[in-house]
């Protein structure tokens, strides 16, 4: 959300960036930052706020005009997630390599972070509650349950590396598909 | 040609043209957002306002035509300067050249007489 002292610039860029949600948003939050420096270049030579905006158009046309620019296809990041997903799918069924890739980390990864997330919830309980959880370990307390919290974190670590390279992968697996498209499909006039 | 397509003839010429002139605005000399506004507003032939520019000012940028850097100004606020890359230079010759080519052209067909 865009903070800002006066409530009708800040209302504009608020709509203007929830129209663009789509891009990335390092690149979303410069774009809203040189339509603020828009208006505040505008406005400080003595342009009133109300034509300066009017110029501007409404955000939601601003933003179309940003799309149209920028061939982006959607304004909600949940269909940007939609669209990774469906390429996950696609990715997954297209070759045999990448659905093994695919299924073993995706499966992997997040699997590891939930176990670890849980380690380091359990470890620090049973201290607190002791006999809440049951901490088979070789060495006693409060040495087993401070084993566990960082087995808990390890784990953590790790399942983070895993869809770490899996994202990596499907990257790299997106730049194929779209160099390849890229020469069967027809280009724009 | 319908009023409609006429329109649209020249909308998608006008975009095609904003972008040379844009492109040799800051070739002259690094500039702002809205000094390009301002300078490529008051050219009514392009029809270019804002809500145009700084979207294609934000396509060049991301196809590597042009650099940018914030610099604090003397009066106002900071301002995000414009400045040409190696390849927005070598965009804007292949442009250059194409525009004179079709120019010289269209010239041609128009004026077939003074051509000859």
């Amino acid at each position: 959300m865009t903070k800002h002292d006066n409530p009708v610039i800040g209302r504009y860029l608020d709509e203007f960036e929830q129209q663009i949600l789509a891009v990335d948003p390092a690149e979303r939050a410069e774009m809203v930052r040189e339509i603020e420096n828009h208006i505040a270049e505008a406005t400080h030579a003595d342009t009133e706020l109300s034509v300066v905006l009017e110029k501007l158009g409404p955000a939601a046309r601003l933003a179309d005009a940003y799309r149209a620019e920028l061939a982006l296809n959607s304004a909600s990041p949940r269909r940007s997630w939609a669209r990774t997903l469906g390429f996950l799918a696609l990715l997954a069924t297209t070759s045999l390599p990448s659905f093994f890739v695919v299924s073993i980390l995706g499966i992997l990864g997040p699997g590891f972070m939930l176990i670890g997330v849980v380690a380091m919830v359990a470890g620090p309980l049973n201290l607190i509650l002791p006999g809440v959880v049951e901490i088979s370990a070789p060495w006693p307390s409060p040495l087993a349950e401070l084993s566990v919290l960082w087995l808990g974190v390890a784990l953590v670590i790790f399942g983070t590396i895993v869809s770490g390279v899996l994202w990596l992968y499907v990257r790299f697996m997106r730049g194929v598909f779209q160099r390849v498209l890229s020469t069967v499909r027809p280009a724009h006039a | 040609m319908s009023t409609q397509r006429q329109s649209e003839w020249l909308s998608q010429t006008r975009r095609g043209l904003l972008e040379i002139a844009v492109l040799a605005l800051i070739e002259r000399e690094s500039t702002y957002g809205y000094e390009i506004v301002t300078q490529l507003s008051a050219r009514p032939a392009l029809a270019a306002g804002e809500g145009t520019i700084y979207p294609l000012l934000r396509r060049l940028r991301r196809d590597g035509h042009l650099e940018t850097a914030w610099r604090e100004s003397e009066a106002g606020p900071p301002r995000q300067y414009y400045a040409l890359s190696a390849a927005g230079r070598a965009h804007l010759e292949t442009l250059r050249r194409e525009w004179q080519s079709i120019v010289e052209s269209v010239n041609a067909a128009l004026n077939p007489d003074e051509s000859s």
